[in-house]
């Protein structure tokens, strides 16, 4: 049997190009990572560049046993980690415990296990335009009200909510293989 | 989703099923739920989609990809020119440390250095090597570049600047101005620091660190000081292979002491510190018992004044290489005084200043 690859999971780079493809691939959910610890988009960037950089300085003598992407999530936790060590970091750490004592009581380990539907939804939020990805994250994972969102990127409540509309038109489509049905009792209701 | 909805939409499903809709809102997405199986089966998947969406965890952030790769790329394309100029700075390091023992001597000469450049380009260009020795020389490089090189110190330079990057190395203390030209960016190489010039004035100076109370010279501090534009003040790290950096913008000054990889940010610097290479003072709050120190040292100017309060005022300007009665009859209109001068003699007479005003 084939060993799978996942594409830009091997460290063979070999060109500027194969470094492309790994950067591309990881960019995104390493960002998503790294905003975890830090809470800040823009710092988050900058932690990812820094690790990606760092790779592709030492792409020669870079040896990774295990997958490349375990190398590079560790590499941004420690980067985060540096970050809000420096900071002046009581406050912050102790908030960064309780963040991870909140809900999401994941590991490392677990984030490297993406199931498929995880994957494909990521992949999916991915692949939108970048001002109608803001919007749905924005409303998503943000909480923000449409006047909130509007005013966070300076276009108007129609724009957000059409722009909100066609994501979720997108990601519907998209993701309709993938979505498990809910069982619900929810026909019934209507049905009368 | 079927016919017959044109006015319902993924955004008002969203509001219905979070619980945002008003009563007309729900009653409209009610009857079309129930005009239809197949509508209810998609307010069905659009909810799936919410709640699964919503597990993510991280969360995604909203990121431009492409904008990001831009960035990297051309931070790759940057550190290739720096990755082959630290090829000689590191050779020349190993090389120069012998060179150190030779002794207290402020700047060190090292003519090994200028062997390792030739022998690792292994190109036939010439390279020039110029000593300044008691007096301060004036010179300008094959691209236009003017270099003012402070006593005992030493520039090597190719003869033609034939590859991507124009690059020289320094020994000692020197003033640059550098042509601008983006497609050849101008690197310094100053002891284990580099200086990558993104078009610009600005001066360097090696500072010899002595190790403990002995006389031999352990090493170099080296600072940059910006005069005008940006600089890009590096060093490499040997073992890891990372670029530490620091951008220095107009007025900004970093050093990179001896032993340390990161160059760090240091405070204003000294008043006087271009006046070898161009007799410029430049002033920036400063109080004019300093300025007048700076006078007497310079022009050898006996200064006296009416009222020691004179000294309290401060002064920020910046004179190029302007005779000591100019500066002093700009100094005297600025605080409303008067100048009375014989020979080198001048009299300040005015009220001074209070120090609380400063």
């Amino acid at each position: 049997m084939n060993t799978a690859t996942v594409p830009g999971d091997s460290l063979q780079i070999k060109s500027k190009a194969d470094f492309e493809v790994l950067f591309k691939t990881h960019y995104s959910p390493l960002c998503a990572y790294a905003n975890g610890f830090l809470r800040d988009k823009d710092a988050a960037e900058e932690v990812v560049q820094e690790v990606m950089f760092r790779i592709w300085t030492c792409r020669n003598t870079l040896a990774i046993e295990s997958s490349v992407r375990s190398y590079l999530y560790r590499a941004v936790r420690n980067g985060c980690l540096n970050i809000l060590k420096h900071l002046n970091v009581r406050d912050e750490y102790k908030s960064f415990r309780e963040r991870q004592g909140e809900a999401t009581q994941r590991s490392q380990e677990d984030i490297m296990i993406l199931s498929e539907l995880e994957q494909k939804i990521r992949e999916a939020i991915d692949r939108l335009p970048l001002e109608r990805r803001r919007v749905f994250i924005l409303s998503r994972y943000d909480g923000l009200t449409y006047n909130q969102i509007a005013e966070k990127l300076n276009i108007s409540v129609k724009t957000v909510e059409n722009q909100m509309g066609k994501a979720l038109k997108t990601l519907r489509t998209e993701l309709s293989d993938y979505l498990p049905w809910l069982i619900l009792f929810f026909y019934d209701v209507f049905g009368k | 989703m079927n016919q017959n909805q044109q006015d319902i939409d993924e955004h008002l499903l969203l509001q219905y099923l979070l619980g945002n809709a008003d009563k007309e809102l729900s009653t409209a997405v009610e009857a079309w739920l129930n005009a239809d199986k197949a509508n209810r089966r998609y307010l069905d998947r659009l909810e799936s989609l919410w709640l699964e969406a919503g597990k993510l965890s991280p969360a995604p952030v909203a990121v431009d990809v492409d904008a990001a790769w831009l960035k990297m790329s051309a931070r790759i394309e940057q550190s290739e020119n720096v990755e082959l100029s630290a090829g000689i700075s590191r050779k020349i390091t190993r090389r120069r440390i012998g060179a150190y023992l030779l002794g207290a001597a402020a700047m060190i000469i090292v003519l090994v250095g200028i062997y390792s450049i030739y022998r690792l380009l292994g190109k036939p260009v010439k390279q020039i090597e110029l000593t300044s020795g008691t007096v301060v020389v004036h010179d300008t490089l094959p691209d236009g570049t003017l270099v003012a090189l402070n006593k005992n110190s030493t520039l090597v330079f190719p003869e033609v600047f034939s590859n991507k990057t124009r690059e020289v190395k320094l020994t000692g203390t020197a003033f640059f101005e550098v042509k601008h030209n983006k497609a050849h960016p101008f690197v310094v190489h100053a002891g284990n620091a580099g200086i990558l010039v993104l078009g610009t004035t600005f001066s360097i100076s090696m500072l010899p660190v002595k190790a403990g109370n002995s006389v031999t010279v352990a090493g170099m501090d080296v600072s940059v000081s910006v005069t005008e534009g940006r600089v890009l003040l590096f060093s490499i790290d040997k073992r890891s292979g990372d670029t530490a950096a620091l951008i220095l913008n107009t007025g900004e000054n970093g050093i990179l002491n001896h032993g340390a990889v990161q160059p760090v940010r240091t405070g204003t610097s000294s008043a006087d510190r271009l006046f070898w290479a161009n007799r410029t003072l430049d002033f920036s709050r400063t109080p004019l018992s300093e300025v007048f120190g700076y006078l007497r040292k310079y022009y050898s100017a006996n200064i006296s004044f009416s009222d020691p309060a004179i000294l309290d005022c401060r002064i920020s300007a910046t004179f190029v290489d302007e005779p000591v009665d100019r500066i002093l009859s700009v100094i005297a209109a600025s605080f409303n005084m008067t100048l009375n001068s014989r020979g080198n003699n001048f009299h300040l007479t005015g009220h001074g200043c209070s120090k609380e005003n400063n």
